[in-house]
């Protein structure tokens, strides 16, 4: 999947190097550890466990993808390289979606 | 990912007493006058923009997620733009329910598509212009409809045709289908009227006959529409998420467990700290739980064909002052789709199984079966 991420992303950068959004139409909530995505022009809903509800309110704008990977890590008590990978899979389907875009350097 | 369905997280909002979904009657106003309209306006000042949108902090703050605009028509508000933009602001989900009649402008059907809505919600009465101007009351309703429904298709925005079945438009449902695919949308059919909010009963004379609805209800399983999904009474919780998964807000700030349970709980302006009110003890609310969840093994284990009604609580008790009584209308509900399945039956036609959920879902925030509560 961090293949089709660079595929798909782009660009010849690092997936790490990378900084998302959220779109600004999506509607996020939590249920306890679990969090609900809705992406209102597609009619579309995703449930993610608790880390991806974290990688969701994470994504800033501002943060790259191994900033978040390394701080889901650190709060999940687990290894930044495993998150990293994870990280990068559902942002390709949230960019699929459109629930998140990549920012690039113009924005 | 996740393992977890979204069925899951609404059956966990059941048990954790979360408002998920509130429906804000913004107004009583409105630019149609339907002859079975339930609301029941008051000589009260309505809540401004401002009012509404300080609400709606502690509507989130509360875990509100779904946000549902109504009236009256919401968008007869002056500030109701104000307002849906507030709901899109703050993440949450924006659904409508319109009469469509001033989306007809292109200017405003675009400025609305511009909000991002999850569902939009329209009434559609009649398949011509004679009987659904005849039901809203209004000349050149329904054209000013086709215009706006025009706009909303060209704008990708996903619509939900609803229409009341009654008297006047039953022998026309077929049209209305096909007039509804032409456009691109589904339509719902809604096969319960109800009262109005201050018990008024008169527009139940408006309900179509049972015969019709028997075999409407055969019609519609045989050509693959949703089965008749007798609901499994006896593992039944709950009736309904009355005073827990949902609340309705009138235009006067009066908080209700659900749309048709005019049990006020407070007002929105006197509280600050909605959740605490939800979720503590309150008489309204304790009452209209504890009725939802003894209805199933009161009242629902003892008719045969309960299990096919549309049985509503709060109707039950504008209808006969008894929130248990097997009333009229919800006899004629169970009656008419239990006939329906056993003509189904004798021609083997098969049924869908029960779901196994927890009755009528009165607040789920993102189901989009059609199912509302009343």
């Amino acid at each position: 999947m961090a293949g089709d991420l660079m595929n798909k992303a782009h660009t010849g950068r690092n997936i790490g190097e990378l900084v998302y959004r959220r779109h600004r139409d999506v509607s996020f909530t939590r249920f306890g550890e679990e969090g609900l995505i809705v992406v209102p022009r597609e009619s579309w809903q995703l449930v993610v466990n608790g880390v991806g509800a974290r990688v969701f309110e994470l994504l800033d704008g501002v943060r790259t993808i191994a900033e978040i990977a390394a701080q889901v890590a650190e709060e999940y008590d687990a290894s930044s390289r495993e998150i990293i990978n994870d990280v990068g899979e559902l942002l390709v389907e949230l960019s699929d979606r459109g629930a998140a875009q990549i920012v690039t350097s113009d924005q | 990912m996740s393992t977890v369905r979204v069925s899951d997280l609404i059956e966990r909002a059941y048990d954790e007493v979360r408002p998920l979904n509130a429906q804000l009657e913004l107004t009583y106003k409105c630019n149609l006058l339907c002859s079975f309209c339930y609301n029941a306006p008051k000589q009260l000042r309505e809540l401004s923009g401002e009012q509404w949108i300080a609400a709606l902090d502690k509507l989130q703050a509360a875990g509100v997620f779904t946000v549902t605009l109504t009236g009256g028509e919401p968008m007869c508000h002056r500030e109701y733009f104000d307002i849906a933009q507030a709901v899109r602001d703050r993440a949450l989900v924006l659904k409508t329910y319109t009469n469509g009649v001033l989306l007809a402008d292109r200017e405003t059907a675009e400025r609305y598509a511009a909000l991002a809505p999850f569902d939009t919600e329209i009434s559609l009465h009649g398949a011509d212009a004679a009987t659904h101007d005849r039901l809203t009351g209004i000349g050149g309703s329904f054209d000013k409809l086709l215009i706006a429904l025009g706009h909303l298709s060209d704008l990708g925005l996903k619509v939900t045709l609803k229409t009341p079945i009654t008297r006047l438009n039953q022998a026309q449902l077929r049209e209305i289908e096909q007039l509804g695919a032409r456009l691109g949308y589904r339509v719902t059919f809604d096969t319960n009227i109800t009262p109005t909010d201050d018990g008024d009963l008169s527009p139940l004379s408006l309900a179509a006959d049972r015969e019709f609805m028997v075999e409407f209800f055969v019609d519609q399983v045989r050509r693959g529409a949703r089965g008749l999904n007798p609901r499994p009474v006896t593992k039944m919780k709950q009736n309904c998420g009355t005073g827990r998964v949902g609340l309705t807000i009138d235009p006067y700030g009066q908080i209700f467990p659900c749309v048709a349970w005019r049990r006020p709980v407070a007002n929105i302006l006197d509280i600050d700290d909605l959740a605490a009110l939800w979720r503590g003890p309150n008489e309204t609310l304790d009452y209209v739980r504890k009725v939802a969840e003894e209805v199933p093994q009161t009242t629902l284990v003892k008719h045969e064909e309960a299990a096919f009604a549309s049985f509503c609580p709060a109707v039950a008790e504008k209808e006969t002052g008894d929130p248990y009584a097997f009333y009229e209308a919800a006899r004629v509900s169970g009656l008419t789709r239990l006939e329906a399945q056993r003509r189904l039956e004798g021609g083997k036609t098969a049924l869908r199984k029960s779901q196994g959920c927890r009755g009528k879902d009165t607040g789920c925030a993102l189901e989009d079966d059609g199912v509302k509560d009343r």
